[in-house]
């Protein structure tokens, strides 16, 4: 529920809401017809077409009236634009904007009003006592979509669980942002395009379930320097050269690899890691 | 002759038609629309100047007259008993003798019945027109006469030439009979509610052509030469090539613009505008040599702009907006240099801006907005010295603003808005000084506000916002004595607000919104009396509300939140009278809500969270009757909520969560059925909530927790349908929970936890499919977990904890494929851990200490993947640790102590780093770990870590 009206363009470009009745209505009356040719029989038809604009979020009413060559430009303000003030819950627009690229079937995302100060209220977002969106817990939710770049926006954010949906597209270098990732959970969906290198940037991490996915590519090297990393699973994808066995990947089960075009384990210094690929 | 009909017409479907064709002159006009104008013109005169006239003499003929007169008064008595009386002259024998409207030929015959605007009523079923043999016109326009044209108006004299039905309500179709007037030079049937579409499929008749207007335009409308030789129409109307006009804008035509429209080689004005046509635009209008204004705009024309468009030399105005038109401007465009409008907006033509667009020289207009047209503004547009208005926005153009838009001299409005423009504004834009509106919003401009623009004298409106704008906002904006509008938000302009700004006394709406705006608020803005909206937030704005904030009596919106604002609310807020919304949140406002906020009635809006004010709220805010939002949220509020808070009836949201609130739920509350969204958590308030609330249809979200309510859960949370959270957690709530709350079966979070509340979990609570957290842990809950909570597979938290709840972990926990936490710990269950809560493999944390549960640790525990967090301690567990828990990799934080457990400590991180604490008080575990024994190798399978 909005009182102020919605945002469009705090929200990283998405339109939300009926632009009509949220925003400022602003009338311009300008000339059209046939111009100052006045006597003009039968006179023009009246001309009335509309554009929003979205900096006034106003609606433009242009009257094209015969033999007025002058620009008649009233402006009634009703209501000035007046997004609800999220141009600093810049996690609550990153949400927001991601929900904007998804489809959700059963009403999940339902509670993600984009009007309230924080996203904390949110369901299946959760928050740390400073507001800050610490959890994404949308598994098992009918989800289909793409992530953006946005998502990268999340900088406190610790579990991203995303299994079981049918997300779609390639994941999103900037993940590689959430410095604080503990946990990136996206299996069971039909993610494509190759695993991010930038993962490897989130040093936090102990949970990257990536299995049953339409993965391409190899496994980046750069995942070896993951210390953290507990819990790694990439079967059932499209991956293919060879299979690291530096850092966590010592301790890494085969499962974890399985129905892959893996070409075996790395042979260091013997064959490129993405032979085969 | 030209004559001009604007027919009022509001009668939805129905369709308006004047068909007008004129005679004597050289320039025929064939006119068939349908309008809205609210007024009509002086075609009366026409009517009136056009009958002949004979003063009636005694005729020889008194038998006809006497059959005039009956006819006439047979129809008389026809009408509405009003009617009849204003007729009252239709009396006697003789029709000429002074009737009413009635006119007479020398011979003594009825020759003209002119019943204009006499608000007659109805029907013309029983005018015998075959009675009337030397009838020339009939004018029964502007009355309320209806039903159908009968099909006997054939039955007029082949003589008439003036048949005037419009504005009235007659329906129907129109009857074919009526081609056979041939003498008609004029047809009026506009402003009723004729349909035309029966019509429309006789219209093979030429006959009948003139009714082929309307509907679809058939092909033969264009296939004049032949109208000419046909008989009914006379062939000087017929001869269509000489048709100079034709007007049927406004209708509802589909189909597409038949290729023979190229016939009409005499058209100078061609408006087939507001319609449904579709199709493309044919070639041929290229033949069209003579024409003047074109208008085909709002219609579903398809396809590109035919190149042939730059045949029409003579064209004066070209409008094409609003179509769907595709493909680029042709070039030839640059042909027409006798244009001086050209509207091409609303289409969907992409490529660039032709150069020969220059060419143009005589242009006054040119819109080419919303279009996904790219590339650059071409430099040459600084040649189209005569453009009173451009509009390019809402397109993909790129590049720089060119600076030979200042040559533009006569430009009023120039709009430039939405595209991809990059670059600064040119200062040559100081040169545009009859600019009355400016806009280039929503492209990718940097630099500074130019300093020139205060050389726009005329400038009304001034809308730069959402561009990546930097520098200052000039002082001498306040030069721009005619500004009303100035938006400037979403940039990132710096500096102070210039206090120069006070001098813009038309100033209706400021909008600086979002930007780096620091240092105070100008008092000067107080002399902007005529603003209606001001909105400064999202800046670092600091210091004080200025006191002449009061002067702005216009103000309907008042937005400064999000800055750094201190100092209190002045009091002469209280004069706004007419502000609608206020927000003022999120600063470092201090001091407290001035009584005078009550002054402000006709406030729907009303933010003060996030600031630091103190004190109580004033009770004069129970005038606010018409509050729909109402945010105190995180203050230092004391004292109590007012309790007529809702006495409008119309409040929707109400936050003041986080402030020291004391005293008991407003009263006003119980009966709100306008909530929408209630956040009371985290404050002092008491008091028995028992009666406090209502159903509330509408009510999502309520959180009362962290207060000391006290009392019983009302079973009318049952009834909120659309309640999806209800949290009253931590307080002093007793009772049991309301097995009605199983009703409401929207809600997705229940949070009752601390509090007193006894009894049985009710079965009820099973029916709540859309759960996903329930959490009433901390309270004084028995009996056992009801089976029916398994029905929630939703459940993401579980928290039972520190109840009394007994008997065993249900099997059911096995449904809850989503569940990341179960807490179950501090009860009284007992048996063994079933290994169905193997299944639920999202578990990130199980927690089931404290309990009186036995046997061994199920090994289907090693299949949560997930799990971070174990405790089972305080147990009576036994057996060994299964080594399938070898696979908890994730595992960070476990806790075994005070059980029965022997044997080695699973080959773990968590177990090896765990506390002896975490450890203590087991049978006989064993590991290298300060406190336990080491293990004897034997015991475990493999290699052991550990040695």
């Amino acid at each position: 529920m909005s009182f102020w009206g919605s945002s469009v363009l705090d929200r990283a470009g998405v339109q939300t809401e009926d632009p009509i009745s949220e925003y400022s209505l602003i009338w311009t009356v300008h000339s059209s017809g046939p111009g100052s040719h006045t006597v003009h029989n039968p006179p023009l038809p009246l001309r009335v077409h509309c554009r929003i604009c979205p900096p006034l979020q106003g609606l433009f009413l242009s009257l094209q009236m015969e033999s007025s060559t002058s620009v008649l430009c009233f402006l009634l303000p009703i209501l000035l634009s007046l997004t609800s003030t999220l141009s600093t819950n810049s996690e609550g627009n990153a949400l927001h904007a991601l929900r904007s690229r998804l489809s959700d079937p059963t009403n999940v995302l339902q509670s993600w009003d984009p009007t309230l100060v924080n996203p904390c209220t949110w369901f299946h977002v959760t928050c740390d006592s400073n507001n800050r969106v610490i959890r994404l817990d949308l598994g098992n939710s009918n989800i289909s979509g793409s992530l953006g770049p946005e998502l990268g926006q999340l900088q406190h954010l610790q579990y991203l669980e995303l299994y079981r949906n049918n997300f779609e597209g390639k994941i999103p270098k900037e993940l590689g942002n959430l410095k604080n990732l503990i946990s990136m959970d996206f299996y069971d969906n039909k993610f494509e395009g190759k695993i991010p290198k930038s993962i490897a940037k989130l040093k936090s991490l102990r949970f990257l379930r990536l299995n049953n996915n339409k993965l391409t590519g190899s496994i980046p090297r750069e995942l070896a320097t993951l210390s953290n990393l507990k819990v790694f699973d990439v079967s059932n994808n499209n991956l293919c050269g060879t299979i690291p066995v530096d850092g966590p990947f010592a301790n890494f089960p085969m499962e974890s690899f399985q129905n892959n075009r893996f070409s075996g384990p790395e042979l260091q210094g013997l064959v490129p890691y993405d032979f085969g690929c | 002759m030209n004559i001009l009909h604007f027919h009022p017409s509001n009668n939805g479907p129905s369709i308006s038609f004047i068909l007008f064709l004129t005679l004597p002159t050289h320039h025929h006009s064939l006119l068939l629309y349908h309008s809205s104008f609210p007024f009509y013109s002086s075609s009366s005169s026409f009517h009136v100047s056009s009958t002949s006239t004979f003063t009636p003499t005694t005729s020889p003929l008194i038998i006809k007259q006497g059959k005039e007169a009956l006819t006439l008064i047979t129809w008389k008595s026809s009408l509405h008993t009003q009617s009849q009386s204003f007729l009252s002259s239709w009396s006697g024998v003789s029709p000429c003798n002074h009737w009413f409207g009635v006119t007479c030929h020398k011979s003594g015959s009825v020759s003209s019945l002119n019943l204009e605007n006499c608000g007659l009523r109805g029907t013309l079923h029983n005018l015998d027109f075959f009675s009337l043999p030397n009838l020339l016109t009939l004018n029964l326009s502007n009355n309320s006469f209806y039903g159908t044209i009968p099909i006997h108006i054939g039955n007029l004299s082949k003589l008439i030439t003036i048949l005037d039905l419009g504005f009235n309500n007659f329906n129907g179709i129109i009857p074919h009979q009526v081609g056979l007037l041939t003498s008609l030079s004029f047809l009026v049937l506009a402003s009723n509610h004729l349909r035309e579409i029966g019509l429309l499929r006789s219209l093979n008749d030429l006959e009948l052509s003139t009714n082929n207007l309307s509907g679809p335009i058939p092909p033969s409308i264009g296939n004049l030469r032949n109208l000419t030789t046909f008989g009914p129409i006379p062939p000087s109307i017929g001869n269509l090539r000489n048709l100079t006009t034709l007007y049927l804008h406004r209708n509802e035509l589909s189909g597409s613009i038949p290729q023979e429209i190229g016939l009409l080689r005499s058209l100078n004005d061609l408006a087939l505008s507001t319609n449904n046509l579709s199709g493309p635009i044919p070639p041929s209008m290229g033949n069209l040599r003579n024409l003047t204004y074109l208008y085909l705009f709002k219609n579903e024309l398809s396809g590109s702009i035919p190149q042939e468009i730059g045949l029409l030399r003579s064209l004066i105005e070209l409008d094409l907006s609003d179509n769907n038109l595709t493909g680029s401007i042709p070039t030839s465009i640059g042909n027409l240099v006798n244009l001086m409008h050209l509207y091409l907006s609303h289409n969907n033509l992409f490529g660039s801006i032709p150069q020969k667009i220059e060419l143009l020289r005589t242009l006054n207009n040119l819109e080419l907005s919303n279009h996904i047209l790219s590339g650059l503004i071409p430099h040459s547009i600084g040649n189209l010295s005569n453009l009173i208005t451009l509009f390019l926005q809402g397109n993909k153009l790129s590049g720089f603003i060119p600076s030979e838009i200042g040559l533009l001299r006569s430009l009023k409005d120039l709009d430039l808005s939405n595209n991809n423009l990059i670059g600064s504004i040119p200062t040559s834009i100081g040169n545009l000084s009859n600019l009355v509106t400016l806009f280039v919003h929503s492209n990718m401009l940097n630099g500074s506000i130019p300093q020139d623009i205060h050389l726009l004298s005329s400038l009304s409106v001034l809308a730069l916002s959402n561009n990546n704008l930097s520098g200052i906002i000039p002082h001498s904006l306040g030069k721009l004595g005619s500004l009303t509008t100035l938006y400037l938000r979403n940039n990132s302009l710096s500096g102070s607000i210039p206090y120069s700004i006070g001098n813009l006394s038309k100033l209706n709406t400021l909008d600086l919104h979002s930007n780096q705006l620091f240092g105070s608020i100008p008092r000067e803005v107080g002399f902007l009396r005529s603003l209606f909206a001001l909105d400064f937030s999202n800046n670092k704005l600091t210091g004080s509300i200025p006191t002449s904030i009061g002067n702005l009596v216009n103000l309907t919106t008042l937005r400064i939140s999000k800055n750094q604002l201190s100092g209190s609310i002045p009091q002469e807020v209280g004069w706004l009278k007419s502000l609608d919304k206020l927000d003022l949140s999120d600063n470092k406002i201090t001091g407290s809500i001035p009584a005078s906020i009550g002054n402000l009635g006709n406030l729907t809006v009303l933010y003060l969270s996030d600031n630091k004010i103190n004190g109580s709220i004033p009770p004069e805010m129970r005038h606010l009757t018409r509050l729909r939002s109402l945010e105190l949220s995180e203050n230092h509020l004391t004292g109590q909520l007012p309790h007529e808070i809702c006495l409008g009836g119309v409040l929707e949201n109400f936050t003041a969560e986080g402030n020291h609130l004391t005293g008991s739920i407003p009263k006003s509350l119980r009966n709100c059925t306008s909530l929408f969204r209630v956040r009371l958590e985290r404050n002092q308030l008491a008091g028995n909530i028992t009666e406090d609330f209502g159903i509330y249809p509408n009510l999502l979200f309520i959180d009362l927790s962290y207060n000391k309510l006290y009392g019983e859960l009302s079973h009318k949370w049952g009834q909120c349908n659309s309640l999806t959270s209800l949290k009253i957690s931590n307080n002093n709530i007793s009772g049991m929970i309301p097995h009605q709350l199983g009703e409401a079966t929207k809600l997705e979070q229940l949070d009752l936890s601390s509090n007193h509340l006894v009894g049985e979990i009710p079965k009820e609570l099973g029916m709540l499919k859309s759960l996903f957290n329930l959490v009433i842990d901390n309270n004084k809950l028995s009996g056992n977990i009801p089976l029916e909570l398994g029905n929630l597979s939703d459940l993401v938290h579980l928290n039972l904890a520190s109840n009394h709840l007994s008997g065993p972990i249900p099997q059911q926990v096995r449904n809850f494929r989503k569940l990341l936490s179960l807490n179950l710990s501090n009860n009284k269950f007992g048996e063994s851990i079933p290994a169905e809560i193997g299944n639920v493999i999202t578990l990130e944390s199980l927690d089931l200490c404290q309990n009186m549960l036995t046997g061994e640790i199920p090994q289907q525990l090693g299949e949560l993947q997930s799990l971070e967090t174990l405790n089972l301690s305080h147990n009576n567990l036994s057996g060994t640790i299964p080594p399938t828990f070898d696979d908890l990799r994730g595992l960070t934080s476990i806790n075994i102590s005070y059980n029965q457990l022997e044997g080695p400590l699973p080959n773990l991180k968590a177990f090896r780093d765990a506390p002896f604490e975490a450890l203590r008080n087991n049978k006989g575990l064993c590991g290298n770990i300060t406190g336990l024994e080491a293990c004897n190798t034997a015991k475990r399978r493999g290699t052991n870590f550990f040695f």
